[in-house]
């Protein structure tokens, strides 16, 4: 095999690469970029510049400076496959792009990036995860299944070892009685067991994960399949097998996961892409039954001038000071979003914009009687609001965003501290 | 010629590709979806590709990816009419350049052209 090390041959080698590579240094400056990059990244800058890979990333996805600000190794991987997701506008409407970002530090002041777009790759996932519950039991590694046997009423019939360790009953105490017992609590016990079985009466088998309860009370997450059992003439039901498998692990770490995977680590708000999600369902409710929802576009006021002034550390604190007042003005159902830097979004449910302006107002005073300590010094901060109301200042929550930062904008040019109605827009 | 000229459609539409050659800057002619019919000396020059190795590919895929998103490539497809000039990054021996691009584009005209100038 000939091995071509010439210069031309490199450079044909990032020329071809299917993924878009970028160097840059600890301030983010770009020094090597193949063309893909430009591809992927170019409609993330604003003027059509991309000098600075954290400022590209900036409004899509603020956290990944902080990852690698963060990062106290002289090598090491920054983010492995972080996912950004950014709106992209063209003269045929906006559509949302995902892309892939891992950030390896090879060097004191050297990273290298590596960028896919998986926007058509996530939209296959998504149809792979609804239909198939059983690909887990491929990755799980499960080594054992509690097994038992119940008859056509659900009264246990036998059980193997694995069902006593997991559900904590001995057989000689379960033996005989129904298996609704098995199923969590308050009643409904007796209605679900009958119609788990009847589901797997009528299709043969029936799959179903749920929070079990053990003869201890305790919890854990399941797994379960139900088998008919057909006479020798193949049709009648004698009885059910069940097939349980305990995934509390792995529920956990999914529930962790989608956390990690929704929330910005600096502040705990929505990252952009959950925030997103959380909005298109706001507005498929809008849309169905008519349900109000108010956006809220909030920017602290001359937030660069405290990082400047104070340094980066208590512009973080005062980021995670901005949120935590925030968390405590709105509702529990209401969602909160990083949206850029200093920018939050957030999400009133079932909400009109008065109603929205006064809660704006409200977060405006919190924020103004309550100055932040740091370092034996207190700041008090200020804030600019957009509102924009879905119906009345735009039709659709993309629109409604942009309608929220014009509103916002406004704010800022009348003065700053202060909240702003976006105008109404006439159907489109 | 020059860059910014408003009639610079109808003049490189009047030029024989072989005359091309004389601009002092880049020059891109395409037919149908990108595909590059012409593409002058100082534009090869910039990209170190001589023009026999990209003349019958298509621009967007394969001579310049970097060109392939709805900011370049997708206004060639969506616009019928185009004459837009804006700021953009070309990625030369993977430094990234800053150049301008203007896209031009008519239904009355027998080529579409992406002109790259040094920024």
């Amino acid at each position: 095999m000939q091995v071509d090390y010439t210069e031309h041959a490199l450079l044909e080698l990032l020329y071809l690469c299917p993924a878009a590579i970028v160097k840059f240094d600890a301030a983010g400056a770009i020094t090597l970029m193949n063309p893909l990059g430009v591809q992927l990244l170019i409609p993330l800058s604003r003027d059509g510049n991309i000098d600075n890979f954290f400022d590209a990333m900036g409004e899509s996805a603020p956290e990944i400076r902080e990852m690698a600000e963060r990062f106290e190794h002289r090598v090491g991987r920054i983010c492995d496959e972080h996912r950004v997701i950014h709106d992209v506008r063209s003269t045929k409407g906006t559509r949302s792009v995902l892309l892939s970002v891992t950030v390896q530090k090879t060097d004191t002041s050297v990273f290298v990036a590596v960028i896919s777009d998986v926007t058509a790759a996530a939209k296959r996932e998504q149809l792979v995860r609804t239909n198939e519950a059983r690909l887990h039991a491929v990755f799980d590694g499960v080594k054992e299944y509690a097994i038992c046997t119940v008859d056509a009423n659900g009264i246990i019939t036998s059980r193997n070892r694995a069902a006593e360790r997991l559900e904590g009953y001995r057989s000689d105490e379960i033996l005989g009685t129904s298996a609704e017992v098995l199923l969590p609590t308050a009643g409904s016990g007796r209605d679900s067991l009958a119609l788990l079985l009847e589901a797997a009466r009528e299709n043969g088998s029936h799959e179903f994960e749920a929070w079990r309860v053990r003869k201890d009370g305790s919890r854990f997450w399941a797994n379960s399949v139900i088998s008919v059992l057909l006479d020798k003439s193949r049709d009648t039901a004698i009885g059910f097998s069940i097939f349980t498998r305990d995934l509390t692990q792995r529920k956990r770490s999914e529930d962790q996961l989608l956390v990690m995977a929704a929330t910005d680590p600096l502040t705990g708000a929505y990252n952009r892409r959950a925030f997103f999600d959380a909005a298109v369902r706001a507005e498929q409710r809008w849309r169905d039954h008519g349900a109000m929802a108010t956006i809220l576009m909030l920017d602290l006021d001359h937030f660069k001038l405290v990082n400047d002034t104070y340094g980066h550390d208590t512009g973080d604190e005062a980021l995670r000071h901005f949120v935590a007042i925030v968390h405590g003005e709105v509702r529990s159902t209401d969602i909160i979003g990083r949206h850029g830097g200093e920018e939050f979004l957030v999400l009133l449910a079932d909400t009109d914009e008065l109603t929205a302006m006064r809660i704006a107002d409200r977060i405006r005073e919190r924020l103004a009687t309550t100055p932040m300590a740091f370092d034996k010094q207190a700041l008090t901060l200020s804030v600019s609001i957009g509102v924009a109301q879905l119906g009345i200042a735009a039709h659709d929550m993309a629109s409604l965003i942009r309608a929220a930062d014009g509103a916002l904008y406004q704010a800022k040019e009348g003065g700053r501290n202060r909240a702003t109605y976006a105008p109404p827009v006439s159907a489109t | 010629m020059d860059f910014a000229d408003t009639n610079l459609l109808q003049r490189l539409e009047s030029t024989p590709h072989a005359a091309l050659d004389e601009e002092a800057f880049g020059v891109v002619v395409m037919s149908g979806k990108g595909t590059v019919e012409a593409y002058n000396v100082f534009e090869s020059g910039m990209a170190g590709l001589p023009a026999e190795r990209v003349i019958g590919l298509n621009f967007f895929t394969d001579v310049a990816p970097c060109t392939n998103n709805y900011m370049v490539a997708g206004r060639f497809e969506e616009e019928a009419e185009l004459d837009d000039t804006f700021p953009y990054v070309f990625t030369l021996r993977m430094t990234p350049t800053r150049v301008r691009l203007r896209l031009l584009q008519s239904a009355r005209a027998r080529f579409s052209y992406l002109l790259v100038e040094r920024a």
